[in-house]
């Protein structure tokens, strides 16, 4: 192609086509990618489901059924992601995972739930929801902080740009769950303030 | 293809950029098409790895959830929005929100409004960015080229038609325009976009964010610019270039789980040419003139959630800016403190309420031709306000009602109530209906401006003086609003409003009886600022957002503005405009916008307005992740048009002119620390 050229012209040509390949491979390659990242929900799809490998339910709180039961509650903001993460898996205990929408504002039915995720439309009822689980193996993971500090079992929350984890171990004692120590040592763990 | 540079650059090029998303591999491509695989691979990931994972916050177009339930005429631009619209600085970025009239009177000067009053000194809107107001108590509305910014750092903005006053204070009475800027989480790694528009100027910008320590965000910016003037209605360049260099930050603290810390901060100098009124007897009657404009400001945030149920924010700025120029300089400061508490006593009961002190003092020393008396002053405005938001039926009927109280060493106590309905009987309708009173204080202009504004066309020096009224009061509205949504699927929605405005006591300019002066020899007609008048507006808004296909939307607003001559003769009656956003395959979109704006009518001596449209459109390349090319074509219909009318002897308005703007963007680096291993 560049035969035809004279010799000085020759070189330029070449140093600019090989400039241009330099900063087109910089381009190309230099950037690396960040295989850590992922959109906010998709990482909370992630930890609900290892929240049932990673907490024990007492056999007893499958007595209405077989399956284990994901709710939520209020709005749900997964779009679809939560079910495509538990899609073909179980829970720790090897049952099939279920999940499970209630209506915003209901107080009353969640006994059939092992893991109730508090959407962020209901966190004016907070205290309205832990006191009505209270008593029950259910383990609240609310997607809005403080919850954990309030008598909740644990909240997902932001901080920087990774997803936190604030466990309240003596909420789930209380409900009779056993958290793993695996868990605990991912999560930032708080105490109750009142 | 005898030229090899062609070939080589083809090669090396272009057809890696078409290959580089494939040869790249999934993580790159965008999330929204790698959405199904990569949930499912979640599930494959230990708790340990999701716990390091960073977050990549999506900036889909979606609205926020709590739109359709809001009691106000509300319309949310997100950063999405802004990118669709190819614009260069906020104010026309701002011309795609239905209900809103944006008129470019210079190449640095526009007026935004909602609901009539459309005017360089409009001065019934309130803009804030991240909570700083942007009103100026000097001449009421806002120097918008002193608020140029990256306009990819923007979040949203919101913008809330009808009166605000009840949360927001004084100068809220037509509309609140609320830009809130990205957390430095947001814009980690860095980013480089450069502009270049024939008929617009130049623009170019940097952004480098990191992070200390945790959880300590932050990230610096740069902005320089080049505008080029606007022309007149013979398609001459006018005086009106400007340049206004700016450097800023944002830094962002997780300080714990409840608290929340930012501080931002900004400064510029920069130069700004116009015409300016003569400055005596023997000067022409405009002449170009160059001013120099400095100032910036600082900002502090601390968020505190004391329960999920209680939560409170303490605010604080302080803005200072200088111009000199058409003789006077001029300089303000203002400063400000807010505090803000909200506390849900339970699922239906919540109150927000706080208060706030804001300081503004200015010196304007005058001359011949334009004089505040007094030159300096300050004005401290203290407010209290409380809102009550009671759900009456669960989900289904919400009522709030509240109020500011306010005290300003101008105009004394003001109050400004209002009371708001929404009735939301399931997901498809929602209806609201509000009932508001609001003021706006006088301006320093309005007490105290002495300004020979135009010279009539006479053979003595004969002027028209704007004569300002220390006696003045506030100026107060009465607003009845009733809004309706309709969705009756994810992909179809519309949103209209019904407004109602009683203004009572608005400032106005009736002539006054000639005065002469003898020595030097001049004729001044003074046009008093008075308390006396009235006006009502009423008018229909109308937006529409449609998803016939994935990969294509369009949104339309219809504008329908009515009422006294005086406060809609700058407003066109009827404004209408439809967006398409498409979005093909190897990263293309194609966008465009048609706006169509009736005539402006004739008022007292200023000439009318024809009706005018605009075409807009714009392509833009996204070859990788990282990297976008785009150009866009503005005012694509006409080669010029007038958007604004002005009296005889004023500075004309400008007519805006057709560009074409080629953008480059890249961000050079991630945040990838912490990320899988």
């Amino acid at each position: 192609m560049t035969g035809s050229l004279p010799n000085p012209e020759r070189s330029k040509m070449r140093l600019f086509g090989r400039t241009l390949v330099l900063v087109y491979a910089l381009l190309l390659f230099g950037h690396v990618p960040c295989s850590g990242q992922m959109d906010e929900y998709s990482i909370k799809a992630g930890f609900l489901y290892n929240f049932t490998k990673y907490v024990e339910w007492p056999e007893a709180s499958f007595a209405e059924s077989n399956s284990f039961v994901i709710c939520i509650a209020g709005e749900d903001p997964f779009e679809g992601r939560l079910d495509q993460v538990i899609s073909g898996r179980t829970a720790g205990n090897g049952r099939p995972l279920t999940v499970k929408h209630l209506d915003k504002g209901t107080t009353g039915n969640f006994k059939g739930c092992q893991l109730l995720f508090v959407s962020k439309s209901e966190r004016r009822r907070a205290n309205e929801i832990i006191s009505a689980v209270e008593g029950n193996s259910v383990f609240t993971v609310a997607d809005f902080s403080p919850f954990a500090e309030m008598r909740g079992g644990a909240d997902l929350r932001i901080e920087g740009n990774k997803v936190k984890v604030d466990l309240n171990v003596s909420a789930a004692i209380r409900a009779n769950l056993k958290v793993s120590g695996r868990l605990q040592q991912v999560a930032n763990l708080v105490s109750e303030t009142k | 293809m005898r030229n090899p540079a062609v070939i080589a650059f083809v090669i090396i090029f272009l057809i890696p950029c078409a290959l580089g998303p494939a040869a790249r591999g999934q993580n790159d491509t965008p999330l929204a098409a790698q959405g199904s695989a990569q949930a499912k691979d979640i599930a494959d990931l230990d708790i340990e790895q999701l716990a390091n994972a960073d977050v990549i916050v999506t900036s889909a177009s979606r609205r926020e959830e709590n739109l359709r339930t809001a009691p106000a005429a509300i319309y949310v631009l997100t950063a999405d929005d802004i990118r669709h619209g190819g614009f260069s600085s906020i104010p026309e970025a701002l011309r795609v929100v239905p209900g809103l009239y944006v008129a470019r009177t210079n190449s640095h000067s526009w007026s935004v409004s909602a609901r009539g009053f459309s005017d360089f000194n409009n001065n019934k809107m309130l803009v804030l960015i991240d909570g700083r107001g942007l009103y100026s108590q000097v001449f009421g509305g806002v120097y918008w080229e002193l608020e140029e910014m990256p306009l990819q750092d923007i979040e949203r903005i919101e913008v809330i038609r009808g009166p605000g006053g009840t949360l927001w204070g004084a100068n809220a009475i037509n509309g609140v325009i609320n830009i809130i800027t990205k957390k430095a989480q947001q814009t980690q790694g860095g980013s480089v976009s450069a502009t270049a528009g024939e008929g617009e100027g130049y623009q170019s910008s940097f952004r480098y964010g990191d992070r200390i320590g945790k959880n300590l965000y932050y990230r610096i910016y740069g902005l320089s610019d080049y505008w080029l003037p606007l022309v007149d209605g013979t398609g001459t360049e006018e005086h009106n270039r400007w340049s206004i260099p700016q450097a800023g930050m944002r830094m962002d603290w997780d300080a714990s789980s409840r608290d929340t810390l930012t501080f931002e901060g900004r400064g510029y100098d920069g130069r700004l040419s116009d015409l300016a009124p003569y400055l005596d007897l023997t000067r022409g009657p405009l002449i170009p003139e160059t001013y120099v404009v400095k100032g910036g400001n600082l900002l502090g945030r601390w968020q505190h959630a004391f329960s999920p149920q209680s939560s409170t924010e303490l605010l604080s700025y302080c803005d200072w800016n200088t111009r000199t120029g058409f003789a006077p300089p001029y300089s303000r400061v203002s400063c400000d403190i807010e505090l803000q508490h909200s506390y849900n006593f339970n699922a239906r009961h919540a109150i927000t309420w706080g208060g706030s002190f804001l300081t503004d003092a200015d010196t304007v020393p005058g001359n011949f031709g334009l004089r505040f008396d007094p030159s300096s002053d300050r004005d401290n405005t203290a407010g209290v306000f409380a809102q009550y938001e009671v759900a009456v039926v669960p989900d289904h009927l919400r009522l709030t009602a509240g109020s500011k109280f306010e005290h300003n060493s101008i105009s004394g106590f003001e109050i400004q109530p209002q009371v708001r309905a929404v009735w939301t009987p399931n997901k498809v309708h929602s209806a609201w209906a509000a009932i508001s009173r609001a003021v706006r204080t006088p301006t320093r202009g309005e007490l105290g401006l002495h300004f020979l504004y135009a010279r009539l066309p006479s053979p003595e020096p004969t002027f028209l003086e704007v004569v300002g009224n220390p006696d003045l009061g506030s100026e107060h509205s009465e607003s009845y609003e009733l809004g309706y949504r309709y969705q009756p699927r994810p992909s179809f929605s519309v949103d209209t409003a019904l407004f109602y405005n009683q203004y009572e006591k608005l400032v106005v300019y009736p002539p006054g009886s000639p005065e002469v002066n003898p020595d030097p020899f001049y004729v001044v007609v003074p046009l008093v600022a008075g308390n006396s008048g009235e006006a009502q507006t009423h008018g229909l808004e109308v937006s529409a957002q449609w998803q016939p296909l994935k990969r294509w939307i369009l949104l339309s607003g219809v504008t329908e503005d009515r009422g006294s001559a005086f406060a809609v003769a700058s407003t066109p009656q009827h404004q209408f405009n439809l967006q398409s956003r498409l979005d093909l395959p190897f990263g293309i979109e194609v966008n465009s916008a048609l706006y169509h704006y009736s005539a402006l009518p004739p008022v007292r001596t200023k000439l009318p307005v024809p009706a005018s449209e605009r075409v807009d459109l714009g392509v833009s390349w996204q070859p990788t992740h990282d990297l976008t090319f785009s150009v866009w074509g503005h005012n694509l219909q006409s080669d010029h048009h007038a958007e604004a009318a002005t009296d005889p002897g004023e500075i004309p308005a400008a007519d805006v002119r057709r560009s074409i703007v080629f953008k480059l963007a890249w961000q050079f680096k991630q945040e990838c620390s912490g990320g899988r291993k």
